[in-house]
C-alpha cells in the first residue's frame, strides 16, 4: 500500500492518532457505500478518492504548492472560490465531520458547541488532518457566533482571514458583501503575489460556474419520480468531494456520472424499489465523513433524493453572472449569487423556507426530514416555520436533532421508520 | 455462515486505479475499496474481487506489465449495514 506517513510527517501531523482514524474507514465505507447495490459504475471515480482520502489529494496540493500556488482552508460557502482560484491557488474545504475530533475539540470550545465546529477544531489541534495541516492559510467568516468565537482561537494558531458576512439582505447588505469579497481579493493578492484580473477572474467565475452546472446536472436526474439512479448518499459523497477537489476534475467526473444516471433515467435503472419514499434533507450541513443520517434512511426503507443544505443545494444552484467586465461589476455579481444563499444565521430567512417547498416540489418528495446538529440554535429555531409551512403544504415533516456520535443510531433508526411507515 | 471476500493490494493508488480501468475493460467483477487495514496501518487503495474472477484477473493483468500489484489476500467479509458505527 501507499505510504503516506513520510508525507503527513512533514505536514507536522500526529501519526499515531491519526492512524487510528485510517483504521475506522474501511469497515465503515464497507458498510455504509460499498455494500449498496446496483451503484452507477462512474461511482467508482468516488470510491478512489475516499480510499486515499488523506494522500491523493493533499499530495496534489503540497505539489501545487512547491510551484509556488496557495492553499486557502475554508469552512463555509459563502467563502468565494472564484476569487482564490483566480490567481492559481487551491480551495480546500475543512469543515469536520467526523467523531473521531470532537474529543480533542472539546479542549477547545465548550462542550455545548456544535460538533461541526468542535470537529474542525479537533482536527486542527489535534494534527489529525492532512487537509487542516497543508493549508496555508484560513479564511472565515461571520455565520455563527461557534465559528465565529472558533475562528478567534484558530486564528491564534494560523493565519485565519475573517470575511464579515451580513445577516440581513438589504441592498446595503448587498454592497458591504460586494466590498468584503473586494477586500477578500486584495488579501489573496497579497499572499500569492498573483494580481487579480477581470480576465482571471472571469475565467474563474466560468470554472467554477461549469462545477456548479455538473453538480445541478447531477442532482437533476434525482427528480425522476419512478427511477432514483443514484443513492443519497453517493450524491451526498459527490457533493461532500467537489468542496476539496480540483474544480476541473470535478466538473468533468460529475458529468460523467450525471450522463450515465441521465442513461438510468431513460434506461429505467433504478437503485432503490419502485415505491421506495422520497425524502429531502433540509437543515444543516453534512461535512465529510458525516453519512450517518443518509445511510439510516436509506437503511431503513426510504430513499434521499435532495439535500437543502450546504452540502446539497446551495452549493450549486444559482451561477454567477458571467458578462461583467470589470473587477468591481465581478465582485457585485460575486456577492449577488453568494447572497442567494439562504443560511439560517440571515434574518429574515424566509426565502429558505421557499427553497424548501420548492424543492420538495421539484424533487416530488414524499417527506422531509428537517435535522440539525446538537446545539446549532439558528437552524433548530428555524424549525416550526419550517414545519409549518410544510403542513400547509400537505407535506410531512420530522424534525431531528443528531450530532457524530453513533450513540443514538437506534433511536434515530426508530423514529426514521416510523416516519417512513407513516408515508404508505 | 460468513463468506470471504478477496482484496487486490497495490504498492500505490495510482496502480490500483490502472488496475481498476484494466479489469472493468475485460469484464471483470471489481470495486475500488479502502484497502484493509493489516499490519501496515496506511490509507490506501484496494479492488474487491470475486473468488471466481481471480484466475481472470491474474490473467488479465499478466498482459499488462506496467500494471503491479503487490499480492491478492482473502478476508473474512464483515460487512453489517446494520452496525450502525460511522467515521
Amino acid at each position: 500500500m501507499t505510504d503516506r506517513h513520510q508525507m503527513w510527517s512533514d505536514l507536522g501531523m500526529d501519526l499515531e492518532t491519526h492512524d487510528q482514524l485510517c483504521a475506522v474507514l474501511p469497515t465503515a465505507y464497507g458498510d455504509i457505500y460499498l455494500a449498496q447495490q446496483n451503484r452507477p459504475e462512474n461511482i467508482a471515480f468516488y470510491d478512489f478518492v475516499v480510499s486515499d482520502i488523506h494522500g491523493i489529494r493533499p499530495a496534489e496540493l503540497i505539489e501545487l504548492q512547491e510551484k509556488g500556488g496557495k492553499v486557502f482552508g475554508t469552512f463555509c460557502v459563502y467563502v468565494p472560490d472564484e476569487v482564490v482560484v483566480a490567481t492559481g491557488g487551491a480551495i480546500t474545504g475543512l469543515c469536520g465531520g467526523s467523531q473521531f475530533w470532537v474529543p480533542e475539540g472539546e479542549k477547545k470550545v465548550p462542550r455545548d458547541s456544535c460538533p461541526l465546529v468542535k470537529a474542525s477544531m479537533g482536527a486542527h489541534f489535534g494534527k489529525t488532518c492532512p487537509y487542516f495541516s497543508v493549508a496555508d492559510v484560513y479564511v472565515g467568516e461571520t455565520t455563527c457566533d461557534g465559528k465565529k468565537k472558533a475562528y478567534e482561537i484558530l486564528g491564534a494558531d494560523k493565519e485565519t482571514y475573517i470575511m464579515d458576512l451580513p445577516q440581513m439582505k438589504r441592498e446595503k447588505d448587498f454592497v458591504k458583501w460586494t466590498e468584503e469579497i473586494a477586500d477578500f481579493a486584495q488579501y489573496v493578492e497579497e499572499k500569492t503575489g498573483v494580481a487579480i484580473t477581470a480576465e482571471n477572474l472571469g475565467e474563474a467565475i466560468k470554472l467554477i460556474n461549469e462545477k456548479r452546472k455538473a453538480l445541478a446536472r447531477l442532482n437533476a436526474t434525482r427528480k425522476s419520480k419512478d427511477v432514483v439512479p443514484i443513492s443519497g448518499k453517493d450524491a451526498l459523497l459527490v457533493t461532500q468531494i467537489a468542496f476539496f477537489d480540483d474544480p476541473a476534475r470535478c466538473a468533468e467526473m460529475a458529468n460523467k456520472l450525471a450522463e450515465e444516471c441521465e442513461q438510468r433515467v431513460a434506461d429505467g435503472v433504478s437503485v432503490f424499489p419502485a415505491g421506495t419514499k422520497r425524502i429531502l434533507i433540509t437543515g444543516t450541513p453534512m461535512a465529510i465523513p458525516n453519512w450517518k443520517l443518509h445511510h439510516i434512511i436509506e437503511t431503513s426503507g426510504g430513499a434521499v433524493v435532495c439535500e437543502e443544505m450546504c452540502t446539497g443545494t446551495r452549493y450549486y444552484e444559482n451561477l454567477v453572472d458571467e458578462s461583467a467586465e470589470t473587477l468591481q461589476d465581478q465582485f457585485a455579481a460575486l456577492a449577488a449569487r453568494y447572497m442567494k444563499n439562504n443560511c439560517a444565521c440571515f434574518t429574515p430567512n424566509q426565502a429558505r423556507i421557499d427553497d424548501i417547498i420548492r424543492l420538495a416540489k421539484e424533487y416530488d418528495v414524499d417527506g422531509v426530514i428537517d435535522v440539525n446538529l446538537k446545539f446549532c440554535q439558528l437552524y433548530n429555531t428555524e424549525k416550526p416555520s419550517v414545519r409549518a409551512a410544510l403542513e400547509a403544504e400537505g407535506i410531512p415533516c420530522l424534525s431531528l436533532e443528531t450530532d457524530y456520535d453513533d450513540n443514538d443510531s437506534g433511536q434515530l433508526r426508530t423514529r426514521v421508520e416510523a416516519f417512513l411507515e407513516m408515508l404508505d | 455462515m460468513a463468506q470471504n471476500v478477496f482484496y487486490m493490494l497495490f504498492s500505490t493508488s495510482t496502480q490500483a486505479m490502472k488496475a481498476f480501468t484494466e479489469l472493468r475493460s475485460a469484464g471483470c467483477r471489481t470495486r475500488i475499496a479502502p484497502a484493509p487495514r493489516l499490519d501496515n496501518v496506511c490509507c490506501g487503495t484496494a479492488l474487491l474481487i470475486t473468488e471466481e474472477d481471480i484466475e481472470d484477473v491474474r490473467a488479465t493483468l499478466s498482459e499488462r506489465p506496467d500494471i503491479a500489484y503487490d499480492r491478492i489476500i482473502e478476508t473474512e467479509d464483515i460487512t453489517n449495514i446494520h452496525r450502525d458505527r460511522f467515521c
